[in-house]
């Protein structure tokens, strides 16, 4: 791993990608505990502020302070996605490695559990669960996280499927190895590769569903602060001031351009033969 | 053995690799005489089949140098445009490789195949003729009802029947030089025996040249008039066959026959072995490529690479201890 | 009187409606070495999975030290995995590409809950035994060369002191001037650990200079079982007659030049009646093309398919 890491900093693209993601991680973890506002307080008196030495990027609607909402934001998108995909990391490898093991019938089962996940879009399907549920975080992360299991579930199938057969598998057997030895210690390793390249590539994804649904008013709910609600606030009073969706919108490009670069460039050092692949 | 069809001169041949540059061939000077059947011997590492593909210059990408001279009719192969190389392949020059498959495309029937490999010599002839051409030589490689299985695909062979399929395009080509590396190596024993007899029938009838890389001496001395003995990408020993594996000369020839298991081995006797490991070609020692493995070295034969020296008309040894 | 210590009985292995061993009777005793010999597709390979229980028989019954494999479960199918190991024929690709070489080794012990640092020396000290230096523990498999991956998968499968090894092609792909290296090795291993070999190969040579009896495959069948010297000096199936003729021996006279036997092996899934070796048999005649021949048992005790057995 750490060898794949060297190998996505000497890309030059790879290189951006990692100072990107590192700039976003570190501007949303620490900029709460330095920029000395409030996420939440109103502040009437300077409502759509331009960017000045105190108020780094402005104040919204509210005369909150755009900077640390934007690192809260951060927060939270990063948060969704990372547990999002580690959700869904976790049930499609499994899923996966089932089907790939289990008989026919059973395998054909989960094969079409993905199609039907897959067929919907994850927007339509968030708005049925919200219109079922409510809103909520912890729904928001439900839903994308199903939605992806087919993804990883597909690969971790068709990776457990091309080592099935491997020498090695059959001579830890005869050892006397267990079914779940096999799996945890001898299959799960090998098959990573692909699936947590998917998983960074798929980080930007997430993040950019998380925002849309928060911009519809079905993700994150208000006050708490989200690049999709920083978006829709900052779309309602375009007129009064340009800065809410100039910054929002600049914190999800960076967020999403970085974590595609290093992606893209992580996968080249793993397995330069994905890169044909869709 | 005057007028040698090919003549190699000092050739060496280094590649670039993750550990420096390997000198894969070093200063290899040897004949092909003209309708002699000549065997390269040599282990993994040896270098023979680059000397293969450095005759059809077919050398990969990390080709880092390549010295030396190989005369073929008056002029330097090396030095030839890649055009004219390539002009050289499938009509002068023609090979036999270990598997088939790698030589025979999947999705043409092999009769398109066989009339393909003659189109370069004979750019004018009628399909029907080249057809005709290639049913009959591979009725003569043992192919039953060739008619018929002219329209079958390379997957639709055996492995023993695409490899006679290889030899059928191989002397379609009427190439002045066969070359067969390691041509029965993936087959088993009762189909190796079969092309065995098929290419000594098939050299004694046509008389080309053949060039036979093998690792395996019991195929050579059953198939080879001369033998040229490769180690480390040195040559250490050439001659006729019989008298080479009858009296051989350098201690690596020796060390190697040594370890073939004779038809009087019984259960328990212990086997020879060459005890070390084959050098780096990465970082050649000086002196005698041999000398770390060899049991008759001396001090002096780590400090200078013996010259390889005739002992009678047709036999030569790299080795200054004789 | 003691069972012997494997007895396979009518067993047939079946990949789909292909038979890849078919009613296949072998006894192997405790201490000796069966060399089991046959082209690609005879279903040798089949047969040694078979015998490690990694393949399961369709018909018929492997038994070890008397007891059925297919019945056994818990610990005695541990016991089992103790005392049946196998060398695959790969070595590169049998060992867990993202494991350390000293993790491989170590995992035997773990998976039978063996103290390892009770257990550590011994396995050193095999490391030793197989002529691999220490330093080689903390490499990955991909960073050894094919002999030394090749001497792990014997340490390996020695580390629990079986008492059968099954060695799947152990001297495949390597030179000949380190074969010999590898047969006196596992010779001496044998008598080191008693151990039981079922030594699987093409290579004729290898498997005269190890095995006491001769197992000959054709087809998925055993078509001449008895022992080694009498096979050499008078094979009595015609085809293991024409499989030792076809060995290429070094031989500058050419006084001996390899027989030739006609025809390829058929397609196993499209078989004639009669004997499955009748389409390059020299002897075929029409009883061979009508009646598949029996394993029957000649006067010198060895076993043999074949209607007119040329010796024995």
């Amino acid at each position: 791993m750490t060898a794949a890491f060297v190998a996505v900093w000497r890309s030059p693209t790879g290189r951006i990608g990692l100072v990107l993601v590192v700039v976003v991680l570190l501007f949303s973890l620490f900029g709460p505990l330095v920029i000395p506002y409030e996420p939440n307080r109103l502040d009437v008196l300077h409502r759509f502020g331009a960017p000045t030495a105190t108020h780094w990027m402005g104040t919204d609607n509210l005369g909150r302070d755009l900077a640390v909402r934007m690192a809260v934001g951060g927060q939270i998108a990063l948060g969704v996605a990372l547990s999002t995909i580690g959700l869904s990391l976790v049930g499609g490898t499994l899923l996966g490695i089932g089907a790939a093991y289990a008989p026919t019938r059973i395998e054909r089962a989960i094969l079409i559990l993905f199609d039907v996940l897959s067929a919907f879009p994850p927007l339509i399907f968030a708005l049925a669960i919200v219109a079922l549920l409510g809103p909520g975080l912890d729904k928001v992360i439900l839903i994308l996280a199903v939605s992806m299991v087919p993804h990883f579930g597909r690969i971790a199938r068709a990776q457990t499927l091309s080592l099935r057969n491997a020498p090695f598998l059959d001579a830890t057997r005869v050892l006397g190895a267990s079914a779940s030895r096999l799996v945890m210690i001898h299959v799960v390793p090998n098959i990573m590769g692909p699936l947590v390249v998917l998983a960074s590539m798929d980080i930007p994804v997430v993040i950019t569903l998380e925002a849309g649904l928060s911009f519809l008013g079905i993700g994150v709910p208000p006050p708490r602060a989200s690049w999709g609600g920083l978006l829709h606030d900052g779309y309602t009073g375009l007129t009064q001031s340009p800065w809410p969706v100039t910054f929002a919108g600049l914190m999800l490009i960076l967020a999403t351009l970085g974590f595609t670069l290093f992606g893209e460039a992580l996968r080249d050092a793993i397995d330069p033969k994905l890169r044909a692949s869709p | 053995m005057n007028d040698p069809l090919l003549q190699i001169r000092d050739l060496s041949v280094h590649f670039r690799t993750g550990n420096g540059t390997a000198e894969v061939l070093r200063h290899v000077s040897l004949d092909l005489a003209r309708g002699r059947l000549v065997g390269v011997v040599g282990e993994s590492g040896s270098g023979k089949s680059t000397l293969a593909a450095t005759l059809l210059r077919l050398l990969p990408p990390n080709l880092a140098r390549l010295d030396g001279a190989i005369t073929f009719e008056g002029r330097n192969l090396l030095t030839l445009p890649p055009a004219e190389t390539e002009a050289l392949r499938g009509t002068r020059f023609a090979m036999i490789f270990q598997d088939p498959m790698t030589a025979l495309n999947p999705v043409f029937t092999i009769g398109n195949q066989l009339v393909e490999f003659q189109r370069a010599k004979q750019p004018s002839a009628s399909r029907a003729d080249l057809r005709a051409r290639a049913v009959r030589m591979l009725a003569r490689v043992g192919i039953a009802d060739p008619a018929r299985r002219l329209d079958d695909y390379p997957h639709e062979f055996s492995g023993g029947m695409r490899q006679r399929v290889m030899i059928a395009a191989a002397l379609l080509t009427e190439a002045d030089l066969l070359i067969a590396d390691e041509p029965t190596t993936a087959l088993d024993p009762t189909i190796e025996a079969q092309i065995v007899a098929l290419m000594r029938e098939l050299h004694a009838e046509i008389g080309s040249t053949m060039m036979l890389i093998s690792h395996s001496l019991g195929l050579v001395s059953q198939l080879c008039d001369d033998v040229v003995v490769l180690y480390a990408g040195t040559v250490v020993e050439t001659g006729p066959m019989a008298e080479i594996f009858r009296n051989p000369l350098h201690p690596y020839t020796r060390a190697l026959i040594a370890c073939e298991i004779g038809h009087d081995v019984a259960r328990g006797d212990r086997l020879a072995s060459i005890p070390g490991e084959v050098p780096d070609v990465t970082r050649v020692p000086p002196g005698c490529i041999f000398a770390g493995r060899c049991p008759d070295v001396v001090p002096a034969c780590r400090e200078a690479v013996p010259e390889l020296r005739a002992f009678g008309p047709d036999r030569r040894a790299a080795c200054s201890r004789l | 009187m003691q069972p012997p210590l494997v007895e396979v009985r009518n067993a047939t292995v079946a990949y789909g409606p292909v038979a890849a061993v078919v009613a296949a009777s072998l006894t192997i005793e405790a201490g000796e070495t069966i060399g089991l010999i046959g082209e690609s597709g005879s279903g040798k390979s089949s047969f040694a999975r078979m015998l490690v229980g990694l393949a399961v028989p369709s018909a018929g019954q492997v038994l070890f030290d008397g007891g059925d494999i297919a019945a056994l479960g818990g610990p005695a199918l541990l016991k089992f995995r103790r005392d049946v190991q196998m060398i695959f024929q790969d070595p590169v690709a049998s060992l867990s590409p993202r494991m350390t070489i000293g993790r491989l080794l170590a995992e035997p012990l773990q998976i039978h809950g063996i103290d390892r640092a009770k257990a550590w020396p011994g396995v050193l000290e095999l490391v030793r035994r197989v002529n691999l230096p220490e330093t080689i523990l903390g490499k990955y498999p991909h960073q050894v060369s094919g002999g030394q991956a090749r001497r792990v998968g014997i340490a390996r499968a020695l580390v629990l002191r079986p008492r059968l090894v099954v060695a799947d092609e152990p001297t495949a792909g390597l030179d000949v001037s380190v074969q010999g290296d590898l047969v006196n090795l596992l010779t001496e291993l044998q008598r080191d650990f008693g151990l039981t070999y079922l030594l699987v190969s093409h290579n004729l040579n290898v498997v005269r200079a190890m095995a006491d009896r001769f197992a000959v495959m054709y087809l998925g069948q055993l078509i001449e079982v008895g022992p080694a010297r009498q096979i050499f000096a008078a094979p009595a199936h015609p085809y293991t007659r024409a499989l030792i003729a076809a060995t290429p021996r070094l031989d500058p006279e050419r006084t001996h030049p390899p027989a030739l036997l006609a025809g390829e092996i058929p397609n196993p899934a499209d078989l004639p009646p009669g004997c499955r070796f009748q389409s390059r048999c020299p002897y075929v005649d029409d009883h061979c093309r009508a009646v598949e021949p029996p394993p029957a048992p000649l006067a010198d005790g060895r076993i043999v398919r074949c209607h007119k057995p040329l010796a024995g």
